[in-house]
């Protein structure tokens, strides 16, 4: 695996808790679609703070937290302490469009939308607990 | 003391120089500018022009009674309209497959066999070779495990076809490389039993066998007469990253020429015909070849013969005269070329067809400004006079440019139609009307962009581009950047955008922003800076365009962020002297005929002085 100057493996991580790695998973068949190299890391300790502790360090500025019901994208591009991008974790497909998105962000690729078919199948009633403590 | 207002009524807008004339001199001079209402020449245009009038009043803080007299110009009697005709057409018999450019194939390299679904394998023949075809039922993981597993009992899979977007996550588990080609929409299209090549590039690079005649021709075994045949597809899939061809064996490809029809241009003495599929430049030379065009007509029945027809029907019902009287005096071509979707597709392959797009132009008698001004007249209580013709009074205009002079050619692009005028050193005036302008433009670009939206090909013709490059800053097309504190809309992100001036817009399109400048300037080259040319050799007596000195443009279309450059670069080749007007130093191209209407009211002033004087 590649590195870079601050040593750390050039890759995109994604932290989940226990019950989100099936969601962890999908997320990563996105990236791996788009050709990018990631690591799933499971524990209950992750929190919204080790995503974006994780995204500004150095590597490919990119990383993925599943907790708690939702997907949240954190890039270094964004200099506000909140994810780019967060959806319930519902769907699988939603999360591999997740994941996309996230190579998307590394490639400078424009972003993909979500279908009417995966917005359907989303639930609207949920919101990000955690969102707004960022 | 007296207030004069010289009105123009354009198709866009209307315009006001409003003059304070004490003892025959011009003591003050100030515009005013509002939309025009309704369509040009009709009753409706009033609201504007009182709006307009009052704007410039306000100025001079008089009221709008105080006016003496208002003079409005004598509407150029021209209406354009344009149409595109494809001239040839890529069909596909019997669902053979061509080329396909998805984002993200699988894999590397070409693999030859028949195409077969892959849940049918138990059953095949093992001395073949096969390219599997995934439906989407089937996971990628399933995917792979399968074609492992049929490698291990002995079977020979060269390739796959999948519907969704899984290419890669395919390729990463198999045991073997093999090019894999996703994102196929109807799958279920895709002939079965039937020879077929896949071919995937490296990142970066484009197919090499599949997009080179004798290489489709090898791999299908094809004689002299089928390789001419598959030419097309070759052509169509130049430049793809990845590309699959199948072989059916009625099935074929085309490029079928559609009969486009003929135009005849009626001149005094003798007629010409050119035929509309031999391209824009067989076109010119005939209509060229004419000087005095009486009218230009097309076959019956085909699509040029139809839109001359309507150009003819709509300036006939808008003049209120007799269809038999209206004829077309111009006709530009120019030669596109304009992405079709395939007839017989199965994943919205598109292949470049050739087009011509044609601009007709039509005279007709004084549209009604009589009645606008008597209607006008009965409304504001003020004296309304019809003053000249609109050209002759843009270069009225036009020639309060510092550093003008007679002889001196005026330029007016408007959306329909080009008009010129041309004053000598003796102030004789000449105006030229000519087929094609920004609608034309607008046109091209959308078709060549493939874009099917009107509205978003004007917004790119008039405004420059930029890409978002990150959340936080754009790259102009001049390479410049520019920085924001908040973050750009992430759906912003990555794409090509127009900077208007009220906002962005996306350009969605995999074309990259130097594609969409190209076309974008070479359609202004094409068309207006081709007509401009044109009016110039009808203005010269010689023929000879290095005879002219000053070329000004004038009117809104001449506000255009890159024309005026464009303009005074070809023309500086000539020697000309060309460049955006500068009305009265203040106004830039805009109230030339505005203008030009006060200051002929103050010249028959003069002369009339000097006439009395004279008894």
């Amino acid at each position: 695996m590649m590195g870079d100057k601050s040593g750390k493996t050039l890759q995109i991580e994604i932290f989940c808790s226990p019950e989100g790695e099936a969601f962890a998973r999908a997320v990563g068949y996105g990236l791996e679609e788009e050709g990018l190299p990631y690591q799933v890391e499971t524990g209950e300790e992750y929190s919204p703070e080790t995503a974006y502790e994780s995204s500004q360090q150095g590597g490919l500025g990119v990383s993925v937290l599943i907790k708690e019901g939702w997907i949240s994208v954190y890039t270094r591009q964004l200099k506000e302490k909140r994810p780019l991008f967060y959806e319930p974790a519902a769907d699988p497909d939603i999360a591999k469009l997740l994941g996309k998105n996230a190579a998307r962000i590394v490639k400078n690729k424009p972003f993909l939308e979500i279908d009417s078919e995966m917005e359907n199948r989303k639930d609207q009633s949920l919101a990000p607990k955690w969102a707004a403590q960022l | 003391m007296k207030y004069v207002a010289g009105v123009d009524i354009g198709n866009a807008t209307t315009e006001t120089a409003l003059g304070k004339i004490e003892n025959g001199v011009l003591t003050a001079c100030v515009s005013g500018i509002s939309g025009t209402t309704g369509i040009k020449g009709t009753k409706e245009n009033i609201q504007g022009i009182i709006h307009s009038l009052k704007d410039a009043t306000g100025k001079l803080s008089v009221e709008l009674s105080a006016l003496d007299l208002i003079r409005i110009n004598e509407a150029t009697p021209v209406i354009g309209d344009f149409a595109m005709e494809t001239i040839t057409e890529t069909i596909i018999t019997e669902s053979t497959l061509i080329g396909h450019n998805p984002d993200t194939p699988g894999g590397i390299g070409l693999g030859i066999g028949k195409t077969i679904l892959i849940t049918e394998l138990d059953h095949a023949d093992k001395t073949e070779k096969y390219i599997v075809v995934v439906p989407e039922e089937i996971d990628f993981l399933d995917a792979a495990r399968i074609i492992n597993d049929k490698w291990n009992e002995g079977y020979e899979i060269e390739g796959a076809i999948l519907k969704k977007d899984d290419g890669v996550l395919v390729s990463n588990r198999l045991n073997r490389v093999i090019p894999i080609l996703d994102e196929v929409e109807v799958i279920g299209r895709v002939p079965l039993g039937m020879l077929c090549a896949v071919e995937v590039a490296a990142p970066g690079s484009c197919i090499d066998l599949l997009s080179n005649p004798y290489g489709i021709a090898t791999v299908f075994q094809l004689n002299p007469k089928e390789t001419k045949q598959i030419v097309p597809i070759a052509k169509a899939l130049i430049g793809n990253r990845s590309a699959v061809v199948i072989k059916t064996p009625a099935g074929e490809i085309k490029e079928r020429r559609i009969p486009a029809g003929e135009i005849t241009v009626h001149g005094g003495q003798r007629s010409y015909m050119a035929s509309v599929d031999r391209g824009a430049r067989e076109i010119m030379s005939v209509v060229e070849k004419v000087n005095e065009i009486l009218d230009i007509t097309g076959t019956q029945g085909t699509n040029v013969g139809g839109m001359l027809e309507k150009v003819r029907a709509e300036m006939a019902a808008l003049t209120e005269q007799d269809y038999k009287d209206v004829f077309i005096k111009d006709l530009m071509a120019v030669d596109t070329i304009v992405p079709k979707e395939v007839q017989g597709n199965l994943a919205n392959e598109f292949a470049m067809e050739k087009a011509v797009g044609i601009a007709a132009m039509v005279k007709t008698h004084r549209l009604h400004m009589e009645r606008l001004a008597e209607a006008l007249s009965e409304e504001l209580r003020i004296p309304i006079e019809i003053g000249g013709v609109e050209g002759s009074m843009a270069v009225l205009g036009a020639l309060t440019t510092p550093g003008t002079e007679k002889p001196l050619l005026v330029l007016d692009i408007g959306a329909g139609s080009t008009d010129a005028c041309f004053i000598d050193e003796k102030g004789n005036t000449k105006p030229i009307h000519l087929a094609g302008a920004g609608n034309m433009v607008t046109m091209l670009i959308s078709a060549e962009l493939g874009l099917d939206d009107f509205k978003l090909a004007e917004d790119i013709k008039k405004y420059p581009l930029a890409r978002v490059e990150s959340l936080y800053h754009i790259r102009h097309e001049d390479g410049s950047v520019q920085f924001f504190e908040e973050p750009i809309d992430s759906k912003l992100y990555a794409r090509t955008i127009i900077v208007k001036p009220e906002g962005w817009k996306a350009v969605k399109t995999k074309k990259p922003l130097e594609k969409i400048k190209q076309v974008r300037r070479e359609a202004k080259e094409k068309v207006l800076i081709q007509n401009i040319l044109r009016a110039l050799r009808k203005v010269s007596i010689t023929g000879n365009i290095n005879e002219f000195e000053h070329v000004v443009l004038v009117g809104g279309s001449s506000l255009d962020f890159e024309l005026g450059n464009m303009v005074t670069e070809v023309l500086s080749y000539y020697g000309i002297i060309s460049g955006k007007a500068n009305v009265r130093s203040t106004e830039g191209p805009r109230n030339a005929v505005a203008t030009g209407l006060l200051l002929s009211y103050l010249r028959d002033l003069e002369e009339h002085e000097v006439r009395e004087r004279r008894i």
